[in-house]
């Protein structure tokens, strides 16, 4: 009966005419057939359009809030403005892969002068401020300008699909979306903490490690690194660092790689925080084998060479979290495991090694709102 | 596809609360108050009433406030 009704043939009509009855149910499937993509193309192009818009309102935000963060107390209001905008559209031109023997060292000399470049910039624009506060302006202009780099980008596919009419390119848009305003969203609550120079999720290296520095000598050992020395049952351990409590994730890779070859350790313990996998519990801590260590890979090509050369066996522990947690405010399920990994080092400690080795901990990650 | 890898976004934002614990080193008694500015992980603040020994802050975190 029901299958009839939809036909339009047999006894039920929805009008008494039979031209009219068939007109009604297979026009809008013939318009369907022939105009359902452009319908949905418009009705993707509506949805990005508000969700470019969103994005657009996060950016300007992050802006407004970036230079209310670095204009306080600063008279030249306008000029400072004027530099943040050069700033917010900073670019680094990575080196040429084609011919990838080497391309570590180009790698390694580009970042650090991009590092070095904005670190006089902003030394420049305010020559009396402490470092804590220099260093939390840099993190802070670093965010701002990640946000105005995901906006143009994702302005940039909805506008070549908009212009172009292209279905498939405005569909692949919408399906990497979610991710996208992930990303913003993380980039959103770390510009809060950043400023308030509170300790982020990745901050948990730097944390544990820095908890066994506490009152033995710190020594520099490379651009916003530390070492000190320090008795774990009866071996020397060398606990290497990032110097907080400024956002900064130091140079491990050059520190690590200059303590192998002068001190010549039997065993090298890395922590970090790692990336969580969706229905992983936060603050979780694992074990392993490998460098632990994230960024563009020129620390952790430095900590994989050396160590090989001199057959150094590398043992990673990791806390758990989501991309959100590692970049915003630590949450308290991932300060917490702060005495669990000490127990697992002390253990490992005990377990492979023997009295008065030398082993060097790294504590990997972002110092901010650290003190060691 | 590398994106799914760094999770999908909560469908409800957390608002989180800022703490600081502040613990004497040698009787080890943790005290949890509100974030203040200032404030860092392992800063040495007052001398302990029971023991003289320093109070340092040994953790600060973000909690959901408990609904009461
Ligand atoms: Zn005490």
């Amino acid at each position: 009966m029901d299958l009839i009704f939809i036909i339009g043939a047999g006894n039920t009509q929805i009008t008494s005419n039979p031209i009219l009855n068939l007109a009604i149910i297979y026009l809008p499937l013939a318009l369907l057939i022939l105009y359902g993509q452009k319908l949905q193309t418009w009705l993707i192009t509506n949805d990005l359009s508000k969700t470019v818009g969103r994005l657009k309102e996060m950016k300007d935000k992050s802006r407004d809030e970036t230079i209310a963060h670095i204009t306080e107390g600063i008279d030249n209001k306008e000029e400072t403005i004027k530099r943040l905008d050069s700033f917010l559209e900073y670019f680094t031109i990575m080196p040429v892969d084609l011919d990838p023997a080497g391309v570590i060292n180009k790698l390694d000399h580009i970042m650090t002068s991009r590092d070095m470049r904005m670190k006089s910039e902003i030394k420049q624009l305010f020559p009396d401020l402490d470092e804590l506060k220099a260093n939390s302006i840099e993190n802070v202009i670093e965010i701002a300008t990640s946000f105005n780099f995901v906006y143009k980008i994702v302005r940039h596919f909805y506008l070549v699909g908009k212009k172009t009419n292209n279905f498939l390119l405005l569909a692949q848009l919408q399906m990497i979306i979610p991710f996208l305003m992930l990303q913003a969203d993380a980039l959103n609550k770390a510009m809060a903490t950043f400023k308030k120079n509170q300790p982020i999720g990745d901050a948990i290296g730097p944390m544990i490690v820095g908890k066994l520095m506490l009152e033995h000598e710190k020594h520099d050992i490379a651009v916003d690194t530390v070492y000190a020395e320090s008795d774990i049952s009866g071996r020397k351990a060398i606990l290497v660092t990032a110097k907080g409590p400024a956002g900064t994730v130091g140079q491990p890779g050059n520190a690590v790689q200059e303590l192998i070859n002068k001190e010549n350790p039997s065993l090298l313990i890395m922590i970090d925080a790692a990336l969580k996998l969706e229905g992983e519990k936060t603050g979780e801590v694992a074990e392993g084998i490998g460098a632990a260590i994230g960024g563009i890979g020129v620390d952790k090509f430095k900590i994989e060479e050396a160590a090989t050369n001199s057959n150094l066996p590398v043992y990673a522990i990791v806390v758990k979290q989501s991309l959100v947690e590692a970049i915003s405010l630590m949450t308290k399920e991932i300060a917490e495991s702060v005495d669990t990994v000490h127990d697992i080092i002390n253990r490992i400690i005990e377990e492979r090694t023997n009295p008065n080795d030398k082993i060097i901990i790294v504590g990997v990650g972002n110092t901010i709102g650290v003190i060691q | 596809m590398s994106l799914p890898i760094m999770g999908a976004p909560d469908k409800k934002a957390k608002k989180l609360t800022v703490y600081t614990i502040e613990e004497c080193v040698k009787c080890k008694k943790p005290v949890k108050r509100e974030f203040k500015d200032g404030d860092l992980v392992h800063k040495i603040l007052d001398k302990c009433k029971d023991c003289n020994e320093n109070i340092m802050i040994s953790l600060i975190y973000g909690e959901e406030p408990k609904k009461n």
